[in-house]
């Protein structure tokens, strides 16, 4: 079964084709140069496409690391 | 985190070096003249306030990003509303990591206006301008092309963006092939390629194209509203930009009433960009179209370019225009629903005058 976690690196691999897959726990808009507005825009709608689920308007500003958005994903799909 | 503030006449310079070195690859380049243009178009123009105006974005006492904002007064059943029509969004990516341009966007729509629009926003943008809460104007995204010399329009449109060899020389001999061929397409095929029209077409200038504007009107809900000193104003800037020659024309029909007006840049050999086009009857659009065809065909216009307007699809389609969706598309933002509602059901009337078209920043080398 996949998990949260595979699925959500797929998001992350197509956004950031750069990164390492090892380095992905630790991304963030504070320590990823390429996360930018454009980059958190397309990383969430391919969250959302891949997860099937609606993000808010305060998502956009909130989800802004890899940890934050494994913790919003597990309890969303909870 | 950086800070949002209004854009102001001295900030001119340095944002005029971060466009070129964003939009056009030039780092360490500045001009004069674009920090000028600047101030004088989003400062200057009829309708500022500094309320829902310019808007630039500081990082580390650094200017790192800009959005454009210009205001525009329009009219929604019958009552007055302002529209912020935004142009130039762009950030430095080398010094800003974050989430800038989305900030940027969402204090731009918390701002006064009734409407926020813009209308050759790329699919970045249109991605932020999402995200932060608009809506993209699909109906209103798509562009018209209307062929008047077929081999120009292919060579311009086709085969003279490819850059390797083969290309090159086809290329080469198109072009040496395509004037006398069009001329003799346009007059053995007077109907597809050089339409004729029953309307006297008359060149005028912006006071009587106004008052011919003013008199017809539009039907749709949502519409500009001219007024005589700014729409002077905005003719004289659309008319410095270098897309063309700037052409004001007003129809006539055989009893000599206005039938309807466009506007309109002619490049001979090139493409004509349309910036409004209107007639006095639904029934008469066509044939004002017709005319404007004309009249760029007699130009040397290669084709004619325009916005959709929905209402007028099937008409467009009739007189053989192709519908393309370039990347570039008009999306807006309202918090008003029926404002909204309007626009998407293309009860709108959002012209490429009424837009960024006619801006000179795309058509300036800027050095």
């Amino acid at each position: 079964m996949t998990t949260i976690r595979q699925r959500l690196v797929l998001c992350f691999a197509n956004v950031f084709p750069n990164l390492p897959e090892h380095s992905f726990p630790d991304a963030s808009l504070a320590t990823l140069p390429d996360w930018d507005s454009v980059a958190q825009v397309t990383l969430l709608s391919a969250i959302s496409e891949e997860f099937g689920i609606e993000m808010e308007m305060s998502d956009f500003e909130s989800l802004n690391s890899y940890v934050r958005i494994v913790a919003f994903l597990e309890n969303k799909l909870a | 985190m950086g800070e949002i503030r209004a854009f102001r006449r001295e900030d001119g310079p340095e944002v005029a070096s971060l466009y070129l070195k964003i939009m056009r690859g030039r780092g360490g380049a500045s001009s004069p003249t674009l920090a000028d243009y600047l101030g004088h178009i989003f400062l200057d123009n009829p309708w500022h306030q500094e309320s829902a105006g310019p808007l630039i974005y500081i990082e580390d006492s650094k200017i790192v990003g800009f959005l454009g904002v210009m205001n525009r007064p329009m009219k929604f059943n019958g009552r007055e509303v302002r529209a912020s029509v935004v142009s130039q969004l762009f950030f430095d990516r080398t010094l800003h990591h974050g989430m800038g341009a989305f900030a940027l966007l969402r204090k731009l729509f918390s701002g006064p206006q009734d409407l926020s629009f813009t209308d050759g926003a790329a699919e970045a943008s249109a991605l932020l301008w999402e995200a932060a809460g608009g809506d993209a104007a699909r109906l209103y995204s798509f562009n018209w092309i209307r062929t008047l010399r077929p081999l120009r329009t292919i060579q311009e449109h086709s085969i003279g963006r490819r850059r390797s060899g083969l290309w090159k020389l086809i290329n080469g001999a198109v072009a040496g092939v395509s004037g006398p061929l069009d001329t003799i397409a346009q007059s053995l095929l007077q109907g597809a390629f050089k339409p004729l029209t029953p309307y006297e077409i008359v060149p005028v200038d912006a006071d009587t194209l106004l008052k011919t504007i003013t008199e017809i009107g539009w039907r749709e809900k949502l519409k500009p509203d001219y007024d005589p000193k700014s729409f002077q104003w905005l003719i004289q800037q659309a008319a410095t930009a270098k897309y063309g020659q700037l052409r004001l024309r007003i129809t006539r029909d055989s009893d000599g009433k206005s039938s309807g007006w466009f506007v309109y840049y002619l490049k001979p050999g090139g493409a004509c960009y349309v910036l409004q086009i209107g007639s006095r009857r639904s029934d008469q659009y066509r044939t004002v179209l017709r005319a404007l065809f004309a009249d760029a065909a007699a130009g040397g216009g290669s084709c004619v370019k325009g916005q959709s307007q929905p209402k007028k699809l099937v008409d467009l389609t009739e007189e053989h225009c192709i519908f393309r969706h370039p990347n570039s598309s008009v999306l807006i933002h309202s918090k008003d629903s029926e404002l909204r509602a309007a626009i998407h059901r293309g009860d709108a009337m959002l012209t490429r005058l009424d837009g960024e078209s006619w801006l000179r920043f795309s058509a300036e080398e800027w050095v």
